[in-house]
């Protein structure tokens, strides 16, 4: 018998998957069926958004921001125009901050069911995928109401809001929150006690605490490794310290309490929301400034909590009407680097389940 | 935070300015000693979390900017820092912070600074065989069209 030759080979996770969420390319090394070396290649989706800013004016950029990251855009227009607004000394009115909270935190709940749905899919649950869709319809439905657009909204400026929201909106949205909480636990109910997705994601992808800092890793995925830090308390911005609500955290840091942290901070957004809805102030929507606006010259970073974590927003001002350099730090950039970390070792139907817990959103690796 | 202030000015005299407000700690430096900082504040356990590192370009000089960050006493810390335009280059922090590897990258493909030490680098949003650094200001291409 001639000589068996054992070797590594190389499994290209190409850019066009199911399980990527994305154009996201992994270069896997596999010995058998275990991993033992991850290499991620990016920029399949690079739009070259900060060069392209960069000619054009303050509210001009509004729309780019959409589509940075389009399952959160509301988020990431306030994170774009919260340090404009800083360095121009801009407050908007109380009124259109309660709206912003309101648009984001609807956001927030419409981002995580897409994430609930696609990371059940992924591990071969297909109803919750279907059902996450039906509750997304809704906050959908909200959105158009309030600007026409059911996904790039184009909805805040400097100094507040475009519009006011119409008349049943707010009844609107009461409905949708007073289902939410007993449809969530139909979701838990599928996922959290079945024995099939315990064994694929408990004790799977574990993050160390202090390895998740020194990578950079933020949001829910460092809060399932036990660390108690969300930017909406540390920070306060906005109008969120005016509402009550908790910060899920985890214990073991594996799929499960990344799960788990997701879920939970479904229903602290909709608490967030029927407070927001009763404590709503009547007023105007938007400051009036003049229409060319026009920062003074410096430099300034803010960073906000969106779904997938620390968003923040470099800026650097020469006092003209367009951006001099605007860098935007997005969560999913730094939760890349510790996935070939994390997922030696294992096989490689456990990575595609520790792609999915991650929240990886490749719009917002390459930008 | 004051006796954080007081200590980096202690070890980092000469060579360093540090200034604070609200909850954020400024040091402005030249690129030698960008390493030293960093691996003063990671021992110290003073900044555990990198967020991120970018770049400015301007016309004589290119300016680094990081930022790391302490959740338990939530102070962040800004170290800025500029090369020249002429082959820069500046040490890499990625052994100490290993959150630096891909910002490193980008700064390389999009700016064209080298990160010596750095263990692969190489384009990261870019082809491989792309010419040219695109974040700069004088970039020029024959595909590039600038709408005005």
């Amino acid at each position: 018998m001639t000589d068996i030759k054992i070797q590594e080979f190389m499994v290209n996770m190409g850019p066009q998957h199911p399980s990527t969420h994305g154009v996201l390319k992994l270069i896997i090394s596999m010995d058998g069926e275990v991993i033992t070396k991850v290499d991620p290649e990016i920029g399949f989706l690079h739009r070259s958004i900060e060069k392209i800013v960069e000619n054009r004016n303050f509210t001009q950029i509004i729309p780019f921001m959409d589509r940075l990251e389009y399952l959160s855009s509301m988020f990431i227009e306030y994170a774009y125009i919260h340090p404009v607004e800083k360095m121009m000394g801009v407050t908007p009115p109380p009124r259109a901050e309660y709206l912003r909270v309101i648009m984001m935190e609807l956001n927030r709940i419409a981002s995580h069911l897409v994430w609930m749905g696609t990371f059940a899919i992924d591990l071969g649950a297909f109803s919750p995928f279907l059902y996450a869709w039906r509750e997304r319809e809704a906050i959908l439905e909200l959105f158009e109401m309030v600007c026409g657009a059911r996904m790039t909204f184009n909805y805040f400026r400097i100094g507040g809001v475009k519009q006011d929201i119409p008349e049943g909106f707010l009844e609107k949205m009461d409905k949708f929150l007073s289902t939410l909480n007993q449809k969530i636990d139909e979701y838990e109910a599928i996922l959290t006690k079945n024995s099939i997705f315990i064994e694929r994601t408990k004790g799977i992808g574990i993050i160390k605490p202090d390895r998740a800092l020194n990578f950079g890793v933020s949001g829910p995925n460092i809060r399932a490794s036990g660390i108690d830090w969300d930017l909406r308390k540390t920070d306060g911005y906005s109008v969120y310290p005016e509402f009550e609500f908790d910060v899920p955290v985890g214990k073991n840091g594996d799929c499960f309490d990344r799960y788990s942290c997701r879920i939970k901070e479904m229903r602290e957004s909709a608490r967030i929301l029927t407070q927001a809805s009763k404590k709503i102030p009547s007023g105007e929507i938007r400051t009036k400034l003049s229409p060319v606006i026009k920062p003074p010259q410096g430099e300034t970073y803010t960073h906000i909590e969106s779904p997938r974590g620390d968003f923040g927003v470099f800026f650097a001002s020469d006092g003209s009407q367009k951006p001099y350099r605007l860098k935007f730090r997005t969560p999913s950039f730094s939760t890349l680097m510790i996935l070939p970390e994390i997922s030696t070792g294992l096989k490689i139907a456990d990575l595609v389940a520790i792609i999915g817990s991650l929240d990886l959103l490749p719009p917002e690796i390459d930008r | 935070m004051e006796n954080i202030v007081l200590s980096l000015k202690n070890k980092f005299s000469n060579n360093v300015e540090v200034e604070s407000a609200d909850n954020s700690i400024y040091l402005q430096t030249s690129s030698e000693n960008v390493f030293l900082i960093a691996s003063y504040l990671k021992e110290n356990k003073l900044a555990p979390y990198f967020s991120f590192l970018t770049a400015v370009d301007y016309p004589e000089k290119i300016d680094l900017i990081y930022y790391l960050h302490d959740i338990d006493r939530n102070i962040s810390f800004k170290i800025k820092t500029s090369v020249e335009k002429i082959s820069p280059k500046i040490k890499s922090i990625s052994a100490i912070y290993n959150g630096a590897n891909y910002h490193e990258r980008e700064v390389f493909d999009l700016f064209g600074v080298i990160f010596e030490n750095h263990q692969d680098l190489r384009r990261i949003v870019t082809p491989d065989d792309f010419k040219g650094y695109p974040l700069r200001k004088d970039f020029t291409n024959e595909d590039l069209v600038v709408m005005k």
